[in-house]
């Protein structure tokens, strides 16, 4: 009962940012899925829908700003038949965040080496 | 150079190709790895300015919407200190109440943002009256730095018996941002070095005559750039993709300075060839701006051919004081990072 509780209040805590749209339909086909990012813009929808959009088993990926004045983001996944489109948007975000982590390393390295360089 | 498909042509008044052949086309002619893809990143730092304040890299490897992200990360969602609560003890300048706040909100303050805290609400309830507090709150240590300023303007009894201009009769006739103190709470004094100030300590706050005089303590808070552009901690951060020039044909003599004058600055130089004639040859394709004036000179035109290397972007970031250039980038990388993480494990927690 009380880990019943604690998940439902992570999930609640969760869908002030996270929301996914038409829930009854992604667990009847999770083929399709469309998620609602809260304080979210095109930071972040556009490289995560750059990075999705080049796995073989993805149909569809695209993202929406409803309103300028609204601060979300709607995003939306379709995968081929057989394949979870929660799990392409997990994987996404792993691996933009991989991607984010190799440009900070990168970064980090040749602004060593370029301060180095002037010491010298 | 970069393969064709490797590049932006661009024509007299169009830029040909512009679209992402790896996510519009969804063609990739490779499969997709993450591990190649992190391998092939690279950065080339280009300049930074002796302070640290301004920085110019390249980042290659990449294609627009990780460079975007990037930037709009930097403008936008990399946390700074800004005054974001004043209390007014006096104000009788000229300068109206909410006026003179806007205005002390906007001065970039010199603290590290990643000693502090976000504040806790967004934003802070009214009572039935319509007052958010009736007495200046201490200040917690952990989210806020005070600043005050206390200026008086009086007769400067010293001035010259000819002298006509306000700062010669009059003292503190101009408020600097060089007259806030700052007023450490709790262990600052000792925890934050160096010692938080303005960045600026010539910018004009506000005009006073004698008798007038302005009184308020300035509570700082970490906030986002989203929220208000006095939480920016760049002045600019823009890229631009490399641009490519090359010659199909010899341009010799009078075409040559023709030529050379048709680019920005330094990016043509004459050379003298074995039988003593000027030929352009391209010295420094990156200081281009790509005005494309070499295509109205139909004699040129068809002797070069103007492309801009489609992964290889020129970043400029220009920091307005809190922290260096290159700390900035990190950070942003480091908010993606984090954000990207959190995003995973909040999905993760709607979806079963």
């Amino acid at each position: 009962m009380a880990t019943g509780d604690t998940k439902k209040n992570a999930a609640e805590a969760a869908t002030s940012k996270v929301e996914v749209l038409d829930k009854a339909t992604y667990e009847d086909d999770p083929s399709c899925l469309t998620i609602v990012f809260h304080e979210e813009d095109h930071t972040i929808g556009n490289s995560l829908k750059h990075i999705i959009s080049r796995y073989p088993e993805v149909e569809f990926c695209g993202y929406n700003v409803p309103h300028p004045l609204e601060d979300k983001i709607l995003f939306r996944i379709q995968t081929k038949e057989g394949h979870n489109a929660g799990d392409c948007l997990k994987r996404g975000l792993k691996e933009l965040e991989q991607i984010f982590g190799a440009v900070r390393r990168t970064f980090e390295n040749r602004m060593g080496e370029f301060e180095g360089k002037i010491d010298v | 150079m970069p393969p064709v498909d490797n590049r932006i042509f661009m024509d007299h008044e169009r830029v040909l190709n512009t679209h992402d052949a790896n996510s519009d086309m969804a063609s990739s002619s490779e499969p997709w790895s993450v591990e190649k893809y992190c391998e092939r990143i690279r950065v080339e730092i280009v300049n930074e300015t002796s302070d640290g304040m301004e920085l110019e890299f390249d980042l290659i490897g990449v294609e627009a919407p990780i460079a975007n992200a990037l930037r709009r990360v930097l403008l936008a969602e990399v946390p700074t200190m800004a005054i974001e609560k004043i209390y007014m003890y006096q104000n009788t300048s000229l300068i109206q109440d909410e006026v003179l706040s806007h205005r002390l909100g906007l001065l970039p303050i010199r603290v590290d943002p990643r000693k502090f805290a976000f504040p806790l609400t967004k934003t802070i309830g009214i009572n039935e009256s319509g007052v958010d507090c009736d007495s200046e709150p201490p200040g917690d240590p952990k989210y806020n730095v005070i600043f005050e300023l206390k200026v008086k303007c009086t007769k400067n009894p010293t001035a010259p018996k000819d002298a006509t201009e306000p700062k010669d009769v009059f003292i503190n006739s101009s408020v600097y941002s060089s007259e806030f103190t700052w007023c450490p709470i709790g262990d600052q004094e000792t925890e934050l070095l160096p010692h938080p100030a303005m960045v600026h300590d010539d910018i004009l706050v506000a005009k006073l005559r004698p008798g007038q005089e302005i009184e308020a303590r300035c509570h700082c808070v970490k906030g986002l750039g989203r929220d208000h552009a006095k939480f920016s901690p760049v002045c600019t951060a823009t890229y631009r993709l490399l641009p490519i020039i090359k010659i199909k044909e010899e341009i010799k003599g009078e075409a040559a300075h023709l030529f050379q004058k048709s680019f920005s600055d330094g990016v043509i130089a004459i050379n003298v060839n074995s039988n003593g004639e000027e030929v352009a040859v391209v010295q420094d394709a990156r200081r281009d701006l790509c005005s494309r004036n070499v295509l109205i000179h139909e004699e040129l035109a068809s002797k070069v051919e103007l492309s801009r290397q489609r992964d290889h972007f020129m970043f400029s970031v220009e920091s307005s004081g809190a922290l260096r250039s290159s700390d900035l980038v990190v950070e942003a990388c480091k908010v993606l990072e984090e954000k990207t993480r959190d995003l995973r494990r909040l999905v993760s927690s709607v979806i079963r």
